[in-house]
């Protein structure tokens, strides 16, 4: 479980207070510059807040050494290179002793086909199905006894639509084993698809947290992201959503 | 991970038979001459130029992954014309001291020198948030460029002899160390190699960042300075036993990594075999010259520029 109380920093992010729970999908969304990496860097770890405490299994944040974090949460960080010409292999087998891949990362991301490349030579979509296979293995152990936190930064960016999908359904299927996810990104159509509580930032605080349909409407989109929302029903009746100015 | 294994083991049994070479060729086996020669000559050459490429690589292939970059040589970050500064400063005001506060405190002097340096060029390349960049060769250069100014000053102001033992000290030869110096030195040097050995690990988990190796589990607060200060006393101790040499360290991890990919659980105990191997080599091609003693720097540069030249159009080429 974790608990977020009164999170602030200055200029990014204003009195955010909120709770987790093993099996929850939450996708993070908002405006560029509203807080979503910094609160994920916050929840991570990797920066101190100015107020506020994170509680992580009934534990303050800041009292877990950077090691025990680094088994049980991930975080998968938006820019990502080398100046060093790393293979795949390389890179992901610095950060885990998992090997070989697990079958389920490999369905999702399908990386074994480049495994032998320089990471650098890669298109930024395969760089990112690499980024984010190297931060679920990291905390794979931790992963399959569903007791782990996992955070991605725009993990979708770049993913071309079998991958965005495949990528949702394995987190999803992670999560249902007990493990708490929060992913931030852009894409209203698969957070209203996969995500179990959409937490939706605007200017640093969050405006919005609820399941899809309560946080997903028209008229809030449209105020947040300043540009019109149009939400309809495909043969299915699920939902879409449209974007336009 | 087996091939690995066998790989540092022909890299040590390789160094061990050019030791003993080195050691006792030419040597006639009359007892008393042999065996001044071996314990006053050979022994304190061998040692120190094991420890000197020893400490050069392994600290290069250190420094290049935890300012990540590949061109993070001692030489060609400044770190080499720190302690050569502070050095040359000990050689010429300490000129009229005693042989053994020269022989002692020239070591001293050299470390304090790389250890500034390094600091300055971290602090520097910190504060202008170019740490990941080229921030830390510009500094490097800033720093290299300022002390090669002072450096001139103080030949500039230096007698005939001075100017002699310091150009050639500056130069690097690794006859000059006495075998109390080496002894005394290696000790310590094969702690800090040891130490920076087993940090393979956490400079795997560099090689894609300071935020990664964090997340990863690595203290960098704890790490980064601890670091340094090992990597500089490594560098102290190499410019204090042999002078200013060029190009070891940026060639032996660079060579290593072309050739055996770049986990560093192998690629820092292969630079410190491989980097002695080198210096004990230098030593052999020096003997083809004759009696003269050949300036250390000029066969490392010599040799190792056109290797490295070859590596970087290799690289582009990718």
């Amino acid at each position: 479980m974790l608990r977020i109380e009164g999170l602030s920093l200055p200029q990014r992010i204003k009195q955010v207070s909120l709770d987790v729970v093993p099996g929850d999908a939450i996708h993070l969304l908002g405006p560029n510059g509203s807080g979503k990496s910094s609160l994920l860097n916050l929840i991570a770890g990797l920066i101190t807040a100015q107020q506020g405490t994170i509680w992580l299994e009934g534990r303050n944040l800041y009292h877990y050494s950077t090691a025990e974090l680094a088994t049980c949460r991930c975080l998968m960080e938006q820019t990502h290179r080398s100046v060093f010409a790393l293979t795949v292999e390389e890179s992901l087998s610095f950060f885990c002793d998992t090997r070989p891949l697990p079958d389920e990362l490999e369905q999702a991301l399908d990386i074994t086909q480049f495994l032998h490349r320089p990471l650098n030579e890669l298109s930024g979509g395969e760089q990112r199905r690499v980024q984010i296979a190297r931060c679920l293995m990291q905390i794979w152990p931790a992963i399959d006894d569903g007791k782990a936190l996992i955070l991605l930064d725009e993990p979708v960016q770049g993913l071309d639509f079998s991958h965005q999908h495949r990528l949702c359904i394995l987190l999803n299927e992670l999560v249902r084993k007990g493990n708490m996810l929060i992913m931030s990104h852009h894409q209203l159509n698969l957070a209203e698809r996969y995500a179990n509580r959409i937490w939706l930032m605007h200017e640093g605080k969050l405006t919005a947290d609820d399941v899809p349909n309560a946080v997903l409407t028209e008229a809030r989109l449209s105020e947040v992201f300043a540009c019109n929302v149009r939400i309809v029903a495909d043969t299915e009746q699920n939902r879409l959503i449209q974007t336009y100015l | 991970m087996f091939y690995r294994t066998r790989l540092l083991s022909l890299l040590s049994l390789i160094l061990l038979t050019l030791a003993v070479f080195v050691l006792l060729r030419d040597l006639q086996f009359s007892e008393q001459v042999d065996r001044q020669i071996l314990l006053q000559l050979r022994l304190p050459l061998v040692l120190c130029a094991m420890m000197v490429g020893a400490s050069l690589a392994t600290s290069s292939a250190l420094l290049q992954v935890m300012l990540r970059n590949p061109l993070a040589d001692p030489g060609i970050i400044g770190i080499s014309s720190g302690a050569s500064l502070f050095a040359a400063i000990y050689l010429l005001i300490g000129g009229s001291l005693s042989a053994v506060l020269l022989e002692y405190g020239l070591p001293l002097f050299s470390f304090i020198g790389a250890l500034l340096s390094t600091l300055l060029i971290y602090v520097l390349a910190r504060r202008l948030s170019l740490v990941s960049g080229s921030g830390v060769i510009l500094a490097g250069i800033a720093i290299s460029t300022l002390s090669g100014g002072i450096i001139a000053w103080l030949y500039f102001f230096s007698d005939a002899q001075s100017l002699r033992n310091l150009t050639f000290w500056l130069l690097g030869s690794l006859h000059q160390a006495s075998l109390q110096l080496v002894l005394l030195a290696l000790l310590p040097v094969c702690l800090a190699l040891g130490v920076v050995i087993i940090q393979g690990r956490a400079l795997n988990w560099l090689y894609m960042g300071q935020r990664s190796a964090q997340l990863a589990g690595l203290d960098i607060v704890r790490f980064y300075p601890r670091m340094l200060l090992v990597s500089a006393f490594l560098v102290g101790v190499a410019v204090s036993l042999a002078g200013s040499i060029a190009f070891v360290g940026l060639l032996v991890p660079h060579l290593l990594r072309n050739v055996f990919g770049f986990d560093n659980r192998f690629i820092l105990p292969a630079s410190a075999l491989l980097g002695a191997i080198l210096m004990l080599l230098v030593i052999l091609v020096s003997d083809l010259f004759g009696g003269v003693a050949v300036p250390v720097s000029m066969l490392t540069a010599t040799l190792g520029g056109p290797v490295f030249l070859y590596s970087v159009i290799k690289l582009a080429a990718r």
